[in-house]
């Protein structure tokens, strides 16, 4: 059986080892790292193949953009792990949600769920760009150039092109103001992640 | 109505012959042109030519302004235009800043307040800004050329001599009409449900009248206005 490769995001160490006990005596999980918080994350992330997060809720309390923290893994699934109250707007940027008081066979039933249908993300409102439109139009909002994004993503300049046309085809915008604009009221990323 | 001639496919033929109730029959978008030049009502049965005359103002020129604003000429000629038209065009494109200034723009403005008035802060802060940093562009645009190019012809007209041409000048000229389209597609397709439909119609209306006034406030200036004032220069 294939093991995906995970990583935790979430600041109490009692819950963060406790998860990655349980999903590492699985036979489909592999815990590649634990993360106390997102920017943590983002900053100390070794691992460029991960394919799913573990996101706690204490983890995104400040209303940090989920989507925007793991912007550069594209095709990541993300799957919140709810411990405290959940916001309407997190549970709009995730593929799947575990709860704090999930049976082991429940919680593995539930990662398996989000990581089969992540692609396409039941409470998302931007379901009409790809993955990889996301990921780019999200490091286009962020203010990088063309250049940039083709080295961050590995992929050719001719290709973030051809995203970013398709990007502006699909929302009618064209303006990085525009697409920032998008991006921001879809929760793709967050008021603090731009460059103004 | 409409004893117009006709072209070959089948578009009305603008001509100072027409009657000026005709010439209004066929668009009322020209009402505007009336406006911006100046032209004050009743014009009784007056023909385009008659009218023209009443005020100084070239018959060649006038028809010029009303083909591009019913929409039906992309590609105005200058040929038939004198170096006294110039400053009427500059006149007419001073008319259509104030009309965006003094009326459309704040028009915008207050049809945007009411959109985001019914959806959450941190929404209505992001479009808000956006839009608000929109019109500075447009303010910043309007006032570059009432300072710099404007009075630039205007001296030229008087037969001073420039180092710095209008070519020159013209390629500090923005692009005002994209992010018209950016408002558009967010207000139609991006703002949540709670924006009432109602408010955010009527925002489209003055959206698209924008839009197109713009494009042809643009027409204008790059293909009527630049290549006369180059033409002046080369004099």
């Amino acid at each position: 059986m294939r093991r995906y490769k995970i990583a935790i995001i979430e600041p109490s160490i009692i819950i963060a080892e406790g998860l990655c006990k349980i999903l590492q005596s699985s036979a489909e999980a592999d815990v590649v790292g634990i993360y106390p918080t997102l920017r943590d994350f983002a900053e100390r992330r070794v691992a460029r193949d991960i394919e799913v997060v573990i996101v706690g809720s204490q983890a995104v309390r400040g209303g940090e953009s989920v989507r925007g923290s793991v912007a550069e893994l594209s095709g990541v699934t993300i799957v919140l792990l709810a411990t405290t109250m959940v916001d309407e707007e997190v549970l709009r940027q995730v593929d799947g949600v575990i709860n704090i008081y999930d049976n082991e066979a429940a919680m593995l039933r539930k990662l398996r769920a989000a990581i089969e249908q992540g692609e396409t993300n039941p409470y998302s409102d931007s379901h009409d760009l790809s993955e990889r439109e996301r990921d780019v139009l999200i490091l286009v909002a962020k203010g990088m150039a063309n250049k940039e994004i083709a080295d961050r993503l590995n992929i050719s300049i001719h290709t973030v092109m051809s995203h970013r046309k398709n990007i502006t085809h699909k929302t009618g915008i064209k303006s990085v103001a525009g697409l920032t604009v998008y991006a921001l009221l879809n929760n793709l990323l967050d008021q603090n992640d731009v460059a103004l | 109505m409409g004893n117009y001639k006709i072209d070959a496919s089948n578009r009305i033929l603008f001509s100072k012959d027409m009657k000026i109730v005709e010439l209004l029959d066929v668009s009322c978008e020209l009402l505007s042109v009336f406006l911006r030049l100046d032209m004050q009502l009743p014009f009784g049965d007056l023909s385009v030519e008659e009218l023209c005359r009443r005020y100084s103002i070239s018959s060649e020129m006038f028809l010029m302004l009303c083909r591009v604003y019913a929409g039906a000429d992309m590609h105005p000629a200058v040929d038939n235009l004198q170096r006294d038209d110039l400053r009427h065009i500059v006149g007419y494109l001073r008319a259509s800043h104030c009309y965006y200034a003094e009326q459309l723009l704040p028009s915008i403005e207050q049809g945007v307040e009411r959109v985001l008035s019914m959806c959450e802060k941190r929404q209505s802060d992001i479009v808000r800004k956006f839009y608000d940093d929109y019109a500075d562009e447009v303010h910043a645009h309007l006032q570059y050329e009432e300072q710099v190019i404007f009075p630039y012809v205007e001296q030229l007209l008087l037969g001073e001599k420039h180092t710095e041409g209008m070519a020159v000048k013209m390629s500090s000229h923005t692009d005002i009409c994209d992010k018209v389209d950016d408002i558009k597609s967010i207000i139609i397709k991006y703002l949540p449900e709670s924006c009432p439909t109602a408010e955010r119609c009527g925002v489209l209306r003055d959206l698209a009248h924008l839009r197109d006034d713009l494009a042809k406030h643009t027409l204008i200036e790059t293909a009527v206005l630049t290549p006369m004032v180059v033409a002046l220069e080369n004099q």
